[in-house]
């Protein structure tokens, strides 16, 4: 599984026209040939692909993803750097997601067909076909400039220095909530759609009759009986999203300006750094397999029904 | 009597969903735009003319104008030629590998079913955009390149549906019946399982039509999709980026036009599956 990971990453790089020589060359004229044919060597660019994959592969092992072609940093330090804000707000963007979609799956299965669900179908259908970017920039437009409520750029403000610890976390606080908001709107509105129908599958099965017959309160029948049945695939799906976060960490973080691993790696795409796209992707993937691993986990042990034969 | 039947069921299906109409008509309208553009359009999409820049809507300019004075209207129905079609073709390339790679695997089973499914497993694993984005960011952005880099990291979906479906047919008394009189596997795939496997790749595709329109976009406002002058819903997004905050209009439009397209889709794609799904056909 890893192995093809790295194999389709490092295709896909490699076989593409353009080389990240160009990008150096090209913008500097003045460099001759013969420090181009260096600078190949140097790169290992001129030795055939199989031997650039092992080799590649080698110090991946170590998690040495070499050194990036545009400014001579290590990559794994750039990266390192890079992941606690997008960790950050990936983090706070599934609980919010969860805090939010869950109450509204639930409040609108139970009251299925009323005028409550019939406005919150509309939304999530809406929510789900909602761009993201622009979603972004309405709101930066809106709640950033127009009101001037929330800061649009950027994690935190300029003389953060300054600021006392509670100053500091406030701010980036406030720095975040856009950002928060706009990742995990989409997710939002498919998890509450989800919710609503697992919620009303569990509502129609006899236990839940059975659970009305024995004369329980509604509230302890939805509560107690319908909700710890429902919620269970909510895990599987939670696992699910995070490709789809991560990605969406692209878009959100270059509107938002913010220098976290999506931007790093729009950044490292615009200027064919090989080294760090490869080094993305590959954590990408691999956190990927790790929220799917978690996801089964935790619905193991969530889910006495279910064990894995040892 | 079975068209009838049909036509009943769809009628009964239609009037119960009014959102779905609703889908259709706003995919429709869209379309209808996009394919009489020319006729439609008040003026070139094209037509650069600095008096008029930065407009705010008129009766002449419905929508407003852009920076380079052309006129927002006209550039969205322009653009929803290429962002559509860009939508459709991505669909067809990921539809088609995705039928090959699942009938492929389900039909054969064993070995073959392992590697591909292996494959698909994969692919799932890269979050698609930081594929995507570094597929296109490498080869030159053209519309091409764009249409088939969104198909083919997209065919994950198709291929599992279709695989499965073929798994629970195949086994089935009438491709026993066709391979004792001699069809080839290729017949019994294209001619056999696959008309049987066709609803829910049918749902599938309509759905991604609405992915395909919202990654192009996407792409086209990171400047990676499609390029100006050429307009898409994206790359008006991104040129209107620069006013944000002073022409409202600019951001708004192109955006509802995004909304709407997708919306339509979805809502259409969710009333095919109601209306396929065997269990409320009774």
């Amino acid at each position: 599984m890893l192995l093809g990971i790295s194999i389709i990453s490092f295709c896909v790089i490699h076989l593409a026209p353009g080389s990240p020589v160009d990008s150096v060359t090209t913008l500097n004229p003045k460099v001759s040939f013969e420090a181009r044919e260096k600078l190949i060597a140097q790169y290992g660019l001129d030795k055939p692909l199989a031997i650039q994959y092992l080799s590649w592969l080698r110090r991946l092992a170590t998690f040495d993803f070499g050194v990036s072609y545009s400014d001579g940093q290590r990559v794994i330090n750039k990266i390192v750097a890079r992941v606690p804000i997008t960790f950050l707000i990936n983090i706070l963007s599934l609980f919010f997601i969860l805090l939010i979609a869950i109450p509204i799956g639930i409040t609108s299965a139970v009251r299925e067909g009323s005028f409550y669900d019939r406005s919150m179908t509309i939304f999530v259908f809406i929510g789900f076909a909602m761009p993201g970017f622009w979603l972004a920039l309405m709101f930066m437009s809106f709640f950033g400039i127009t009101l001037g409520w929330l800061p649009v750029q950027g994690i935190i403000s300029l003389g953060f220095d300054r600021l006392s610890l509670l100053g500091k976390i406030l701010d980036i606080g406030k720095h975040l909530i856009l950002p928060v908001i706009v990742s995990s709107f989409g997710s939002l509105a498919a998890m509450s759609r989800y919710m609503r129908n697992n919620m009303l599958e569990v509502l129609h099965k006899d236990y839940i009759q059975t659970a009305r017959a024995k004369g329980l309160s509604e509230n302890s029948v939805i509560y107690k009986h319908a909700l710890k049945n429902a919620i269970l695939p909510i895990i599987t799906i939670l696992g699910l999203s995070v490709p789809g976060l991560i990605g969406g960490s692209v878009i959100v973080e270059s509107i938002f300006g913010i220098p976290g691993m999506g931007r790093l790696f729009y950044e490292s795409v615009m200027g064919r750094d090989y080294p760090v796209i490869m080094a993305v992707l590959v954590i990408g993937a691999l956190l990927t397999l790790l929220g799917n691993l978690l996801a089964d986990i935790s619905y193991s042990l969530a889910d006495p029904r279910i064990r894995y034969e040892r | 009597m079975r068209d009838r039947y049909k036509l009943y069921l769809l009628y009964s299906v239609l009037s119960k969903n009014r959102i779905v109409v609703f889908g259709g008509v706003l995919i429709g309208v869209l379309t209808l735009l996009a394919l009489f553009a020319p006729l439609v359009a008040p003026f070139d999409p094209l037509d650069i003319s600095i008096k008029d820049a930065l407009l705010a809507p008129s009766r002449t300019h419905i929508f407003g104008t852009d920076h380079l004075g052309r006129d927002l209207f006209s550039r969205i129905i322009f653009g929803a030629r290429i962002s559509l079609s860009i939508g459709f073709v991505a669909v067809g390339v990921s539809v088609l590998i995705g039928l090959v790679v699942g009938s492929v695997a389900g039909y054969y089973g064993r070995r073959v079913d392992t590697v591909l499914m292996r494959l698909v497993d994969i692919m799932l694993c890269f979050p698609s955009f930081f594929l995507i984005l570094a597929v296109v960011a490498m080869l030159e952005s053209s519309i091409i390149n764009i249409m088939v880099v969104i198909g083919i990291t997209s065919w994950m979906g198709v291929a599992r549906l279709i695989r499965a479906e073929i798994l629970s047919l195949k086994e089935r008394e009438f491709i026993l019946a066709s391979r004792a009189v001699g069809a080839s596997d290729f017949r019994i795939i294209v001619r056999h399982l696959m008309p049987n496997a066709i609803a829910p790749v049918l749902v599938s595709a309509v759905l991604g039509v609405a992915a395909a329109v919202l990654l192009e976009s996407s792409l086209s406002f990171l400047g990676l999709g499609v390029q100006p002058p050429t307009p898409s819903w994206g790359n008006i997004l991104m040129e209107g980026k620069a006013s944000l905050g002073v022409c409202w209009w600019l951001m708004f439009f192109p955006g509802v036009f995004i909304l709407m397209t997708v919306l339509g889709y979805n809502l259409l794609g969710e009333g095919l599956r109601e209306y396929f799904n065997p269990r409320k056909r009774i």
